[in-house]
């Protein structure tokens, strides 16, 4: 250890403006380590193998459209408790004594097989499974479906599929997966009709969003109202919120993994809906059946074009905005050892303003971007490898003219990723993964030039950040005794900003007095993490187990947002000399109970959050260009702790659940609120939410929700003061006051035409009725004081006044399919 | 860069007006007991005295009442100023005693014109004594301390008086749009000095006999400059005519002079923590709705709010369209 620390510190000149040598010494250290404990895991737990063992191996598909099934279930059918899931490419892998085995495979939403396996050899067993065309009261189950919730270790963990959220009421007719999984306990939104979440205490940054292997910077389209997540061509969805597996990292609370369709590779079909907001299309075909499917979809608001004729000759004339997305997958298998898989995502939100007269302009593009090329590789039965390059980035821009003063603002974060993982899966009680993740980051804080007249403006000498974030992880999977499942892991973690970079440095007197120069790929400043995570399930009784989960986290990226919701503006940065990573540690226990056949899943969670070097503006920020961000951050630690109940029914004609949390966030920062601890402003004491889906008949579901939720904290002004005249606002205690409640039902009626028979028409479609905030409640987004008059002239008159966005909403959407 | 924050506000309005069918309802807070505060607003300038003005901050529903504004004003205070080298005792003069040349002060610190000071109530503040003993004026790279006791409370705060940067010219620039030559903007040229961390205030002030107008000094809506973007340049900008806060947003006049104006441009050198009190303090008056946080404002009264500030004004006058 000391010998390579030593190295490291001779290679340090030799690496000023040669990143990859301090790079590679710094992950050749922790390689060492992570093969260490590798080793040591697989001797430990490889159980000494009296008998023969043979590996069934293969991938689970959607019949209809070959699909890979994630995350569904492999069973031995006489003794349900043994069994795998399939992995993020539906690939699964058991080990078991050669022997005559009922091998059960099943999936939610499709109709479960069983197959009589003799395993005399290593067996290849590819297996496709019909969806579920049950028609009312006829349930047909050819196999129990596993208790896979009850089963697993992993806790505060949740899957929604696609059709599971279709049929549920949504704003304006736009489905949304970010809002759908706000209706989960512990997921909480960051304010009406928002599809930015806080989960368990923990801010909008801390959530890990994957969309194919990359990360997602921003969510929300129209200042968050609507989720970059085009329904379509999403197929399934997965949320962890505690007990974070090795596998994932970089953030502190939870980890939103989301997977793209690959395109059905059996036959041409088109998608589509046309809505009161949008519309979307999506087609999707093979290339070559069964080796190659391509997918693409695409989404459009049109409320600009809408817009247009009504605010024609008014002074709104000349603003428009729209929003779309795009997103693409293709794949092709080489063979059942190899597959490719190229998928890729743009979005934009753009803003455009003309005032009549053509004094003032302005135009305002941000969205995302992101390409993902995969490649996996099967080693032998037991060993499946993925490797992913990623890029993604994400930007914001502001081009505007008033007269003779024109300026132009860019910011945004660009990634390049590189990630290796394996999937080891030696024996039947025994699964391994491990793998590193390497990603170099660039941040571009404001960069801003303006030009007044002659006189030019630019922040030009405000620099980028640039970043590597290197993860290597082990995690290993697997059993003590019979009722005793444990999943250990440790992640190491290595974060370093590196140069280019200028730092400022401050007077006494606050003002710049020296700048300290960094040449390129010259260290700034670095950190270490070492993060062990467990998680363990004991089984109590056929259908109930507790669990407990451990995870220390780290996280070196950051946004600091001063708004109350999530914005564009908002700015990603990287730890530096100044901001410290986040650390954070969560504990969390749980039991889990299934009644009825596992139709009906109950659990309830606790969990207790410590986290450090929170972040946030100083209580007297304003947006300087010319100082970089850093300077106005304060740092202090956040607590959070409170419990999950969740009810869920899955199977039937009658499908939906109840959760409720009771949840405490606090913030303790020295320079905030006198010192005194505050409540974080998504803390919720109580919150509330229940989705029912009846399908009535063939023709029609119904659905509704109904959500309750303790009211916003917020900083209101308490009294005022006068400067010049003028009312100023002294502020109360932070975030001491709290918004009026919020509760709304929704409700959504889909109708679909009568089907002759179970096979696909040509042409499908479906029409869905919802309405949103079925009784017009007036929830509150924020309050404000109406000041009127003048206090020097006897006429002042100041009044509180509520600010309530959306009232009832019809919508109609209709869906079609051929 | 004074003009971003406007312009952000006016795309949130068209974006709130475009798509949000949000609706308003009167509702009434449940705000709990504030702690009374004493609020500052001082000022002192090269070869004037300094004038203080002690008020105290009020519940926004609560004792607040308009009729009773002497109420307000706190009375009684024993002040001192140092001004590095002697202690200077504050007296208290009530706006009827208060010499005619420094009536102007008066009106700027309250905010309200020259004429309407007769119209007020008896209000007093506080300055050296104008009428005889040694009199304290502002001499430029002097720092000032304070130290007020009132009501058994002692607040105190420090304040730099800058050197004047005086622009090298004040001109009038006609409105981009031809056809409209009635309306100019007010431009100057300017030579920041070449050390880093400048900051400036500014105030313009306008007569226009024929069109019947006598406004105060008003400072601009944003007001302060930070020199970081033109350190030690000769640069060329236009400032945005004064207005009071409550008279809006218009968006054909806004900035703009008429041809006619006299307009007498105050231009002040501040330090850091007086451009910080008004940089917060605009900036709050300035946000709200949905998409901000409340913005604390920085104050560099220790024990109280408001500002006591240095200001190294210079003051060029220039009569529009000639």
């Amino acid at each position: 250890m000391t010998a390579v620390r030593q190295g490291l510190i001779v290679l340090r000149p030799i690496a000023h403006g040669q990143v990859p040598a301090s790079l590679l010494v710094n992950s050749a250290l922790l390689m060492k380590a992570f093969f260490a404990v590798l080793l040591v895991l697989s001797w430990l737990v490889v159980p000494a193998q009296a008998q023969t063992r043979y590996t069934l191996s293969g991938y689970l598909k959607d019949a209809g459209s070959g699909e890979d099934l994630i995350g569904a279930s492999v069973f031995l059918a006489d003794d349900p408790g043994r069994g795998t899931v399939t992995n993020l490419y539906g690939f699964y892998s058991i080990t078991l004594p050669a022997g005559e085995y009922k091998v059960g495979f099943s999936y939610i939403g499709y109709e479960s097989q069983e197959l009589l396996i003799s395993l005399q050899a290593d067996l290849r067993q590819n297996v496709s499974l019909k969806e579920n065309s049950i028609l009312i009261n006829e349930l047909v189950v050819t196999a129990e479906r596993t208790d896979e919730n009850v089963q697993s270790t992993s806790m505060g963990k949740t899957e929604l599929s696609v059709e599971q959220i279709k049929t549920m009421p949504a704003i304006f007719g736009e489905v949304d997966i970010l809002k759908s999984l706000q209706l989960l306990p512990g997921v909480q939104s960051a304010g009406e009709g928002n599809s930015g979440f806080y989960v368990r205490g923990g801010g909008a940054d801390q959530n890990l969003i994957l969309l194919d292997e990359a990360v997602v910077y921003n969510t929300g389209h129209l200042f968050g109202f609507f989720s970059v997540f085009n329904s379509d061509a999403i197929k399934n969805t997965t949320l962890i919120k505690g007990g974070m597996p090795a596998q994932y990292g970089g953030r502190l609370s939870s980890v939103l993994d989301i997977a793209m369709k690959d395109g059905n590779n059996q036959e041409w079909h088109a998608t589509g809906g046309v809505g009161i907001i949008s519309s979307r299309l999506t087609v999707e075909g093979p290339l070559v059946k069964d080796k190659s499917s391509i997918m693409l979809s695409g989404r459009r608001t049109y409320a600009d074009l809408l817009a247009r004729p009504f605010i024609k000759g008014t002074e709104f004339e000349g603003n428009g905005y729209f929003f779309y997305d795009l997103n693409a997958k293709l794949n092709y298998r080489f063979s059942d050892k190899d597959r490719l898989y190229a998928s890729g995502y743009f979005g934009r939100d753009v803003f455009e303003f003309v005032s009549p007269d053509n004094d003032f302009n302005a135009r305002i593009p941000w969205g995302n971007r992101t390409a993902t090329v995969r490649w996996n590789h099967l080693f032998n039965d037991q060993l499946f490898s993925n490797l992913s390059l990623v890029y993604n980035d994400y930007q914001f821009e502001v081009g505007s003219t008033f007269e003779d003063f024109s300026f132009t603002l860019f910011s945004g974060v660009r990634d390049y990723n590189a990630k290796l993982d394996f999937d080891f899966f030696p024996g039947e009680k025994h699964s391994m993964k491990f793998g590193a993740n390497y990603t170099f980051h660039r941040f571009s804080p404001y960069s801003a030039n303006a030009t007044d007249g002659t006189a030019e403006f630019s922040t030009d000498s405000l620099n980028q950040k640039f970043a590597h974030e290197l993860a290597l992880y082990v995690q290993d999977e697997f059993d003590v005794g019979s009722r005793v499942r444990v999943n250990v892991g440790l992640r190491g973690t290595w974060f370093q900003q590196v140069g280019p970079y200028n730092q400022v440095i401050f007077d006494e007197r606050e003002i710049p007095s020296d700048t300290l120069r960094y040449a390129r790929g010259e260290k700034v400043r670095d950190y270490y993490g070492l993060e062990p995570r467990l998680s363990a399930r004991y089984t109590l009784g056929t259908h109930s187990s507790l669990k407990a989960g451990l995870a220390y986290t780290n996280q070196f990226i950051h946004l600091v947002t001063s708004s109350t919701s999530t914005l564009p503006t908002d700015l990603w940065v990287p730890s530096s000399g100044i901001v410290e990573p986040q650390r954070g540690i969560q504990y969390s226990l749980g039991y889990f109970q299934n009644f009825l056949d596992n139709d009906v899943e109950t659990s309830m969670e606790i969990y207790y959050k410590d986290l450090r070097n929170q972040i946030e503006f100083e209580d007297s920020y304003v947006p300087e260009l010319g100082r970089d961000i850093e300077e106005s951050f304060v740092f202090g630690r956040g607590r959070s702790y409170g419990a999950e109940f969740l009810v869920r029914k899955n199977k039937g004609p009658l499908t939906g659940w109840l959760g409720y949390t009771l949840s405490y966030t606090w913030r303790y920062f020295d320079a905030l609120n006198g010192g005194e601890r505050f409540p974080a402003r998504f803390d919720r004491r109580h919150d509330l939410s229940a989705v029912v889906t009846w399908k009535v008949s063939s023709r029609w579901t119904l659905s509704s929700i109904f959500v309750y939720g303790t009211g916003q904290a917020t900083t209101v002004p308490l009294s005022f003061y006068l400067i010049e005249g003028n009312l100023v606002n002294e502020y109360g205690p932070r975030n001491g006051y709290r918004l009026a409640p919020y509760h709304r039902m929704d409700f959504s009626a889909t109708f679909s035409p009568d089907k002759r028979d179970d096979r696909p028409r040509a042409f499908d479609w479906d029409l869905n009725f919802s309405v949103y905030n079925l009784y017009n409640r007036k929830n509150p987004f924020f309050i404000y004081y109406d000041i009127e008059g003048d206090a020097f002239s006897e006429t002042l008159d100041i009044s509180a006044k509520q600010v309530s966005l959306f009232p009832v909403i019809p919508s109609i959407t209709w869906n079609f399919r051929f | 860069m004074r003009r971003l924050y406007l312009y952000s506000s006016v795309v949130i309005l068209g974006l709130s007006v475009l798509f949000l069918a949000s609706c308003e309802t009167d509702i009434t807070v449940d705000l709990p007991q504030a702690e009374q505060k004493i609020v500052v607003e001082g000022s002192i300038e090269p070869g004037m005295p300094p004038f203080i003005l002690l008020t105290r901050s009020a519940p926004f529903f609560g004792s607040f009442d308009p009729n009773n504004l002497a109420e307000f004003f706190v009375r009684d205070a024993v002040i001192t100023i140092n001004d590095g080298t002697a202690d200077y005792t504050l007296i208290e003069l009530c706006l009827s005693e208060l010499p005619e040349e420094f009536q102007a002060l008066a009106a700027e610190l309250l905010g309200v014109t020259e004429d309407s000071l007769s119209t007020f109530p008896e209000i007093c503040l506080y300055t050296v004594d104008l009428f005889g003993g040694s009199l304290l004026l502002g001499q430029p790279g002097k720092t000032y301390r304070v130290s007020i006791s009132v009501e058994g409370e002692t607040l105190t705060a420090t304040t730099y008086l800058p050197f004047p940067v005086a622009p090298d010219s004040i001109f009038a620039r006609p409105h981009p749009d031809p056809a409209v030559d009635s309306l100019f903007r007010l431009s100057i040229r300017f030579s920041d000095p070449d050390t880093l961390g400048n900051y400036y205030r500014y105030w313009t002030r306008r007569y226009n006999a024929s069109r019947d107008v006598d406004e105060p000094f008003y400072p601009g809506v944003s007001s302060v400059i930070d020199d970081l973007f033109f350190n030690g340049q000769t640069v060329d900008f236009s400032l945005d005519r004064g207005q009071p806060r409550s008279a809006g947003f218009d968006q054909d006049t806004y900035g703009f002079f008429w041809a006619g104006d006299t307009v007498v441009l105050k231009l002040a050198s501040i330090d850091r923590p007086v451009y910080s009190f008004w940089s917060t303090l605009e900036f709050d008056a300035g946000s709200g709705g949905p998409f901000s946080s409340a913005t604390v404002v920085s104050s560099n009264i220790q024990g109280g709010l408001g500002v006591f500030g240095g200001y190294g004004a210079s003051y060029d006058t220039l009569i529009i369209g000639e």
